[in-house]
């Protein structure tokens, strides 16, 4: 009796050591298998073997020029390589025979938005002499980390920065302003309606735009006694942030309102912003007040489909929808001294 | 009556900036909780006027102006701010319209209907008490 015990008992013992084997190989090959997963997906991203395509830049590669092809190429390029982590884009503008300083920003634009989501990048310059000369003045280069190309700096350097992603320096946008007076009357002097208005459309951006993928550049250049300023924000776009009441909204819909008509009404003052307190929404017609006024000129206004020029009172619908918002305007010595006669 | 100065250039910071501390910085809502809203509960307190002197900065956004003015507002009402604040500005005096006709009454809107204003975190701020016309401390 006792014997039969003993057996079963040594039985028990050997299925339990056999069991206790079992799971020891099962953990083993598990984590075999993950080790192997894991240098799988090491090997794809590392630099050898990690993903790479060219990005062939169009010829009419302009703000002025073609600006439908310009957003078409900015989404289509975004959209395809969005998901490329890790990944290495290089960008070919031999061939890009007109470009422009709103074009550069665009560019810039998406090329931040690539840096947020882990893809690398790198380009040649145009061979085109115009192209390349505007791309060298840009300021482009100089936010690159660029090792291969040292190029001479122009005698009245463009200045092209970018602010943070969440908070805003004032300090910068304020330093830049009396460098662009410096070059333009030849004083280091405040411009305050320029200040003010380039507060109020980046501190629209911070509030306004999305997190993920959000930046904002400035770029003051100079042509022929004239500063151009542009803004670019790459959040969702004025219109898409615009918040209407049920009636306004009602309204405009019988009324068949088109985009560009409201966005002329929020710079005159007609809607709400989003956040639907009683004090807010003053920035947007404050720009137009500085346009009116006279203290800047050529004011014009790209976001979502509208393009909106405000000297001929002229508004385009685009084909393509432009995912952020563009301010643009120039001022000169007769913008600066109307606003000190004021 | 006696009065104080505040010049935001040199008091608080040559560049204004946006409405909120947590969008940036030299705030509106900085600018009140660090310097215009003790300044101007001392005054009550003294029975002196605080001049607010706009001029020497790089220049300002709406929000920063509505926010710092509109606060004060809030917590002394429409009625005392007027009759305590000088504004001033020699290269911009459209701001000083701008406050009177348009801050003001609609943050005295906003003070009746207790609509809080937003804060990006916990200050302690001083206000003026109706019911016993005292000024008193409160965290928001």
């Amino acid at each position: 009796m006792r014997d039969t015990k003993f057996h079963i008992r040594i039985s028990q013992l050997k299925i339990l050591k056999r069991r206790r084997i079992r799971k020891d190989y099962e953990r083993k090959r598990n984590i075999a298998r993950q080790n192997k997963r894991y240098y799988r997906i090491l090997r794809s991203t590392s630099p050898g073997k990690r993903r790479f395509d060219i990005v062939q830049m169009p010829e009419m590669f302009s703000f002025d020029r073609d600006l439908e092809g310009l957003i078409k190429f900015t989404n289509k390029t975004f959209k395809k390589y969005k998901d490329y982590k890790f990944g290495h884009l290089f960008f070919n503008m031999n061939q890009v025979v007109e470009l422009d300083m709103p074009a550069i920003c665009l560019l810039l634009s998406l090329l931040n938005k690539f840096t947020w989501n882990n893809i690398s990048y790198a380009g040649n310059v145009p061979n085109d002499q115009r192209s390349f000369e505007t791309f060298i003045k840009s300021g482009f280069l100089e936010m690159m980390k660029s090792k291969s190309l040292k190029l001479k700096a122009p005698s009245i350097p463009n200045q092209l920065y970018m602010i943070g992603q969440n908070d805003l320096k004032p300090q910068v946008i304020g330093e830049s302003i009396k460098k662009a007076m410096n070059v333009l009357v030849g004083e280091y002097t405040h411009f305050n309606p320029i200040y003010s208005i380039m507060i109020e459309i980046c501190t629209n951006s911070v509030e306004h735009a999305n997190i993920y993928e959000k930046n904002w550049l400035v770029s003051i250049s100079y042509v022929e006694g004239r500063a151009n300023f542009i803004l670019v924000d790459s959040g969702q776009g004025i219109l898409k942030t615009l918040h209407r009441k049920a009636m306004e909204l009602f309204s405009d819909i019988l009324t068949f309102k088109s985009q560009a008509k409201v966005l002329k009404g929020l710079f005159d003052k007609k809607y709400q912003s989003r956040t639907n307190e009683i004090n807010r929404h003053k920035g947007m017609p404050r720009v137009k007040e500085a346009y009116v006024n006279g203290f800047i000129s050529n004011l014009e206004v790209l976001t979502n489909k509208v393009y909106y020029k405000f000297d001929n009172d002229e508004s385009i619908t685009l084909d393509n929808e432009y995912h952020g918002t563009l301010f643009k305007w120039t001022i000169d010595v007769n913008n600066y001294n109307r606003w000190k006669r004021k | 009556m006696e009065k104080k100065i505040i010049n935001i250039a040199k008091d608080f910071s040559e560049y204004p900036g946006p409405r909120y501390m947590k969008q940036g910085e030299s705030s509106g809502e900085e600018f009140y909780v660090n310097c215009l809203n003790p300044k101007f509960a001392e005054c009550i307190n003294t029975s002196k006027l605080l001049e607010l002197n706009l001029d020497s900065s790089a220049g300002y956004a709406t929000s920063f102006l509505d926010e710092a003015l509109g606060e004060l507002v809030y917590d002394f009402s429409e009625k005392v701010v007027r009759e305590r604040l000088i504004i001033k500005s020699e290269e911009e005096p459209e701001w000083i319209s701008f406050m009177e006709s348009e801050t003001y009454p609609q943050w005295e809107k906003r003070r009746v209907k207790g609509e809080k204003p937003i804060c990006s975190k916990t200050h302690l701020v001083s206000y003026l008490d109706i019911s016993d016309g005292k000024v008193k401390t409160r965290n928001r």
